[in-house]
């Protein structure tokens, strides 16, 4: 079965209520994921970027808490199995914090996935990408350093 | 990065999905930031509204990376591979980027700092400029790529739907109606500062 566009939608669980009403809490391996996230240099090889992501992932799902949120449509088990074990699925039952941070390293890691199999993006592209993400990673940790002074 | 000129294994479904899980993350951020530079703005707290106008930039120019990444295939395979996915029978018809429930939230957000953005000190009018050169190419490289896919006089699904197809192009429609009113909310009125047109 094919994702259409609006089961796209559909699994970005809006996240607009939590963002605007909740503190940018990080849990303590949030924290800790956070900071190896950015000590990954954009110099690496793709390759070698990709498995650091891969097990920040695999240390995420392993050490930070939450649970699966639930979407009604499609059936997210069939969502499973049309892709890998790390697509894209909000879960919302997380605090704000920890699931911002878990979207930017799946967000970076199917950049960097799809984008060897081809692209025409320009070393500054890339850079625009990278800054992108590691500037919102950074913003979040700043943020929960500064709630914690 | 591969060499343009060989085959591409690009999956264009796969391709756009990817770069809308990019638009997710980058659209959640900018609302963290601009949510935070309306309470830094209110509270007088330069610093911290400094801080919030470099995320939203920076923000902003990976998104407009994201669009050329999202779209990095021809013409016919997104006609015949992934728009298809954006209507009948799967969706309804009309389908917008527009109906994301954050991207909405991020415009509201962007409209409530409007008289701020009026009546910045000036310790924060580079860091303003900055985010306008960024909020601008946001626009520009959507119309862009509407441009590449539909053409510079084809209509977006929604247009079609509205029965609006033919009085203005989809590019011509991001140009002269969504960022005039963007940038009207960032402040900006009647002119373009960054070309010699009346804010087209």
């Amino acid at each position: 079965m094919k994702t259409n566009a609006a089961e796209l939608f559909a699994i970005n669980f809006p996240l607009t209520k939590k963002i605007i009403d909740e503190e940018m809490v990080l849990s303590p391996g949030a924290k800790e994921i956070a900071h190896d996230f950015l000590s990954l240099s954009r110099d690496f090889p793709l390759e070698k970027l990709e498995k650091h992501l891969y097990r920040l992932l695999d240390k995420y799902q392993k050490t930070v808490p939450g649970k699966m949120g639930k979407i009604d449509q499609p059936d997210i088990s069939e969502l499973q199995k049309e892709h890998e074990r790390y697509f894209y699925i909000t879960r919302y039952e997380n605090n704000i914090g920890d699931l911002m941070v878990e979207n930017i390293i799946q967000s970076y890691l199917r950049f960097l996935s799809d984008s060897q199999l081809g692209h025409h993006l320009t070393p500054i592209d890339f850079g625009h990408i990278d800054s992108s993400l590691k500037s919102l990673m950074q913003y979040l940790l700043s943020k929960e350093e500064a709630n914690n002074d | 990065m591969i060499n343009i000129h060989e085959k591409s294994m690009i999956d264009p479904y796969k391709r756009w999905m990817y770069a809308h899980h990019l638009f997710f993350v980058l659209i959640q951020g900018l609302i963290v930031a601009h949510r935070d530079l309306l309470k830094a703005l209110e509270e007088h707290n330069r610093g911290s509204a400094i801080s919030a106008f470099n995320l939203a930039t920076n923000l902003f120019w990976g998104s407009t990376a994201a669009f050329r990444f999202g779209t990095d295939y021809s013409a016919e395979e997104y006609d015949s591979i992934v728009r298809p996915t954006m209507g009948p029978p799967d969706y309804s018809s009309g389908f917008s980027d527009l109906q994301s429930v954050d991207h909405s939230a991020l415009l509201i957000l962007i409209s409530k700092l409007t008289s701020h953005f009026k009546n910045l000190p000036n310790e924060l009018q580079a860091a303003y400029q900055g985010y306008l050169s960024a909020l601008h190419a946001v626009y520009e490289n959507h119309a862009y790529v509407c441009e590449k896919f539909v053409g510079r006089k084809g209509p977006s699904l929604l247009q079609k739907t509205q029965g609006s197809e033919k009085s203005v192009s989809a590019a011509e429609s991001i140009r002269t109606v969504y960022k005039k009113r963007t940038m009207k909310y960032a402040g900006v009125e009647n002119q373009c500062p960054f070309s010699n047109d009346e804010g087209k």
